[in-house]
């Protein structure tokens, strides 16, 4: 695996081959950092932050773990860390979410025939809980497992799964929302 | 149901992936400033400390040697003369206590002296 080769030669002195590390891992961890902190500089900041952090643990990294999951705990902290005025996990509120309907999936298919679907999307993220997108972005996008986001935010599996299925329903609804104030709009 | 549910992660994977924001272009150039004002690792050196007897091979082999011959002796001698044995067996009766208590002792000295060997070789 490049990975390990790469932190092997970081640790024989071989700085140079830490540019790979940030080049396979800085969209990623930007992300997370983003959608903790939700500003942009403060992010690239924690981001920043994060990779001296993780520079400086790296000979105390065992190899027989996952390095980016290590890693992401390490970026995770610190976006909390820089964030410290709000807390990130948003209350556990007891509304029940109920499963996607199909006018939610139609907008949702719908919209990614559009140009501007890039902003529409990254508008609804923004309108999410912090939390909930953290927790979308890491679980479809970096693929990371239930246990590896457990692992990370030391969130109890089974409130990583709420959160989810939660994140998820708001994404949809607040997509079918957006369209159809779109479609008002229009007529 | 589940490839409904395929279905939807599929196409929430790619909504996410449209909504993706992408940091500054300079933030891995400044990362790397940032690394290379960082002082050269150190790594901790793994000990590499090589048991040894203090014996050389010959006198390790000689020791060796007697004992198996003693071993051997001593099975002889019970063949040569087996009414004596149960007078033995007696002796080795009475004095069981304390064999079991000095084998133990030496069991445990040796354990512990590897043991301590081992941790020494760990950290």
């Amino acid at each position: 695996m490049n990975e390990q080769k790469w932190i092997k030669s970081i640790l024989a002195g071989d700085t140079k081959s830490f540019s790979c590390l940030v080049a396979k891992y800085q969209q990623m961890t930007f992300t997370i950092a983003f959608r903790i902190l939700e500003n942009r500089e403060e992010a690239e900041e924690a981001v920043q932050d994060a990779f001296v952090k993780m520079y400086r643990a790296l000979p105390s990294f065992q190899f027989g773990s996952k390095f980016s999951t290590w890693f992401y705990k390490i970026v995770y902290n610190t976006a909390i860390t820089a964030q410290r005025k709000q807390s990130v996990m948003g209350s556990y509120d007891d509304a029940i979410a109920t499963d996607l309907t199909t006018n939610e999936i139609d907008s949702a298919t719908a919209i990614l025939e559009r140009e501007d679907r890039k902003e529409i999307i990254a508008r609804i993220l923004k309108k999410l809980p912090s939390d909930e997108s953290l927790l979308l972005n890491l679980f479809y996008l970096e693929e990371c497992s239930v246990a590896d986001i457990s692992q990370i935010t030391e969130l109890t599996p089974s409130n990583i799964k709420v959160k989810l299925f939660r994140g998820r329903k708001h994404f949809y609804e607040t997509l079918q929302l957006m369209m159809k104030k779109e479609t008002a709009c229009v007529l | 149901m589940k490839t409904v549910n395929k279905n939807t992660d599929k196409l929430t994977k790619k909504l996410l992936k449209e909504g993706l924001v992408e940091p500054s272009p300079e933030l891995g150039m400044r990362i790397m400033d940032l690394i290379m004002q960082e002082a050269p690792l150190v790594v901790p050196e793994v000990k590499t400390v090589k048991m040894r007897s203090g014996l050389s091979p010959f006198v390790i082999f000689g020791i060796l040697m007697a004992y198996l011959l003693l071993a051997v002796g001593l099975l002889l001698l019970i063949g040569r003369q087996p009414a004596n044995m149960e007078h033995v067996f007696n002796g080795l009766k009475d004095k069981l206590p304390y064999i079991l208590t000095i084998a133990s002792i030496i069991g445990s000295l040796i354990f512990y002296s590897t043991l301590d060997k081992v941790l020494a070789l760990r950290y």
